[in-house]
């Protein structure tokens, strides 16, 4: 789930952290408007990255079978690095800034971006409320209600001294909890020194931002409803991911050319249809992961939006349809036609 | 491709041919030269292009299909069709301008079967050069976290890390 709308420069984290201290010192009483919102959520990462602190997270979601499972992951962030289990992220000064590491020797490096994230508040409307204290520690509440809808979209519990949230909470759109990753015990919060800039490390599985799609890839600008392409990436084994947000929750497209090998597909998915397309549907703690296969290309979408969400965005790319052995006489014999 | 000693040497990395610091020193320049990066990645899907060239077996009905194509699209082949009934006494007594048009047309359809055969030729190439889609597993734990990693860039980290640890004993990480 994003929970940034468009932080991108200084001025605007600045802005986000004035609004959290604004908050922290007169407390919110009644729901205010959607720019209170965005600022809010725009400051979390600046909180993060700008106060070390121990806690434990819970992460609780809804698996395949509809029912919650919850887990419990110890968090230190100390000196612009944290640390959870074995996975690790350095939050260095600038763009491009996550490294992780230990098991998953994972490097993300980001240069550059398509176009600014949409703000949330065109699909969403966003409320600012008193929450509840998590973890000990007194909250505001932003609440996202997609437009038209009935029921809330998601919930975020931002501690109202620092701006780190505490709490997300993701809901179907029955009204059921989704997803849900809190504090359960944090640490007092204490400042820590500014983030250095870092260098891009060396890396066998860098991913980096490029400015060209080649075929038979597709990277349209929008995709489903209301989906903005924020960023192209590349690794070196050919893989392109396109980054995708609605400026509330993400989608990431791998595209890679061949066909899919079913067999080869890791255990735990299931098979399933969505937007007409034969898929292997994974259910994980962040989401969903579905892989499917169409016209020599394999797609492997990543995301945490909702499943109404993740068909219309999938619709956007091409399903397989027609016989390769005739397309290809067509082909050849295209110039010959008399 | 635009540089052909970075190419060679790069081909040369693909082929195991460097002794440890030149490949050292190959890495770094892949890593710190997007472009590089970009000759890399040719080098290695042209090797697993010729890699993947096939062993055709051509579907029964091939030559069937292509030549089927070539007579749809030959009028002069369909008009002489029906030519099952035998000529008239009028059609043998025909004019010296009459066997100059039966001679012209002989030649075009000659040269129609000439340009479908050609067709043919090209189609069977086609079909035996083209390598076969190579069969593709994602490693789909690892774009999860590519995804996290991305959202993790400009947003709170801490839950998006935490939801991978969470995942961590999946099989899909495994």
């Amino acid at each position: 789930m994003r929970i940034r709308v468009g932080l991108c420069c200084v001025g605007a984290a600045a802005l986000a952290v004035t609004a959290v201290l604004a908050f922290g010192t007169v407390g919110v009483g009644a729901s205010t408007g959607s720019d209170a919102a965005e600022q809010l959520l725009d400051g979390t990462r600046q909180a993060v990255t700008s106060h070390d602190f121990d806690g434990v997270m819970v992460v609780e979601w809804s698996d395949r079978g509809g029912r919650i499972q919850r887990t419990t992951v110890p968090v230190t962030n100390d000196d612009g690095r944290l640390r959870i289990q074995g996975l690790q992220t350095h939050m260095g000064a600038g763009p491009s800034e996550i490294v992780m590491g230990d098991q998953h020797a994972l490097v993300m490096w980001t240069q550059a971006e398509d176009a600014a994230v949409p703000s949330a508040s065109k699909k969403y409307r966003l409320t600012v409320q008193d929450g509840p204290a998590v973890a000990g520690r007194t909250t505001t509440l932003v609440e996202a209600r997609a437009a038209g809808a009935q029921r809330t979209s998601a919930r975020f519990f931002v501690d109202r001294e620092t701006g780190i949230l505490l709490r997300s909470q993701q809901f179907g759109a029955d009204g059921r909890l989704v997803r849900s990753v809190s504090f359960m015990q944090i640490s007092e919060p204490v400042a820590a020194p500014a983030p250095k800039a870092t260098a891009p490390p060396s890396s066998s599985y860098a991913a980096r931002a490029t400015r060209t799609v080649a075929k038979p890839f597709r990277a349209p600008a929008r995709a489903g409803t209301g989906y903005a392409l924020v960023g192209r990436y590349q690794m070196p084994n050919g893989t392109v991911q396109l980054f995708y947000s609605d400026g509330l929750f993400d989608v990431s497209l791998f595209q890679q050319k061949g066909h899919l090998d079913w067999g080869g597909l890791p255990a735990g998915g299931t098979d399933a249809k969505v937007a007409g397309r034969t898929a292997r549907r994974y259910v994980i703690p962040g989401g969903v992961a579905l892989v499917w296969d169409a016209r020599g290309v394999v797609y492997t979408c990543v995301t945490d939006a909702p499943s109404a969400d993740l068909a219309a965005f999938v619709s956007a790319f091409p399903t397989d349809s027609g016989s390769g052995w005739g397309d290809a006489v067509d082909v050849v014999l295209a110039p010959f036609s008399w | 491709m635009s540089d052909p000693i970075a190419e060679d040497l790069i081909s040369a990395y693909v082929d195991d041919e460097l002794d440890a610091p030149t490949r050292a020193a190959v890495e770094r320049a892949i890593d710190d030269t997007p472009a590089l990066a970009g000759v890399l990645l040719e080098v290695v899907e042209a090797r697993e292009a010729v890699r993947l060239l096939p062993m055709v077996d051509l579907p029964n009905d091939a030559l069937r299909a292509v030549m089927a194509h070539v007579a749809a699209a030959d009028p002069i082949a369909e008009a002489a069709a029906p030519t099952t009934t035998a000529p008239s006494a009028q059609t043998a007594a025909s004019s010296p301008v009459d066997e100059v048009a039966r001679s012209r047309r002989r030649r075009v359809r000659a040269q129609r079967w000439l340009a479908g055969a050609a067709a043919a030729v090209i189609l069977l190439v086609v079909l035996v050069a083209t390598p076969q889609p190579r069969q593709v597993t994602p490693t789909v734990g690892r774009l999860v976290d590519n995804h996290a990693a991305r959202v993790s860039d400009d947003t709170d980290p801490t839950s998006q890390l935490a939801t991978l640890a969470a995942a961590a004993p999946m099989a899909l990480f495994r």
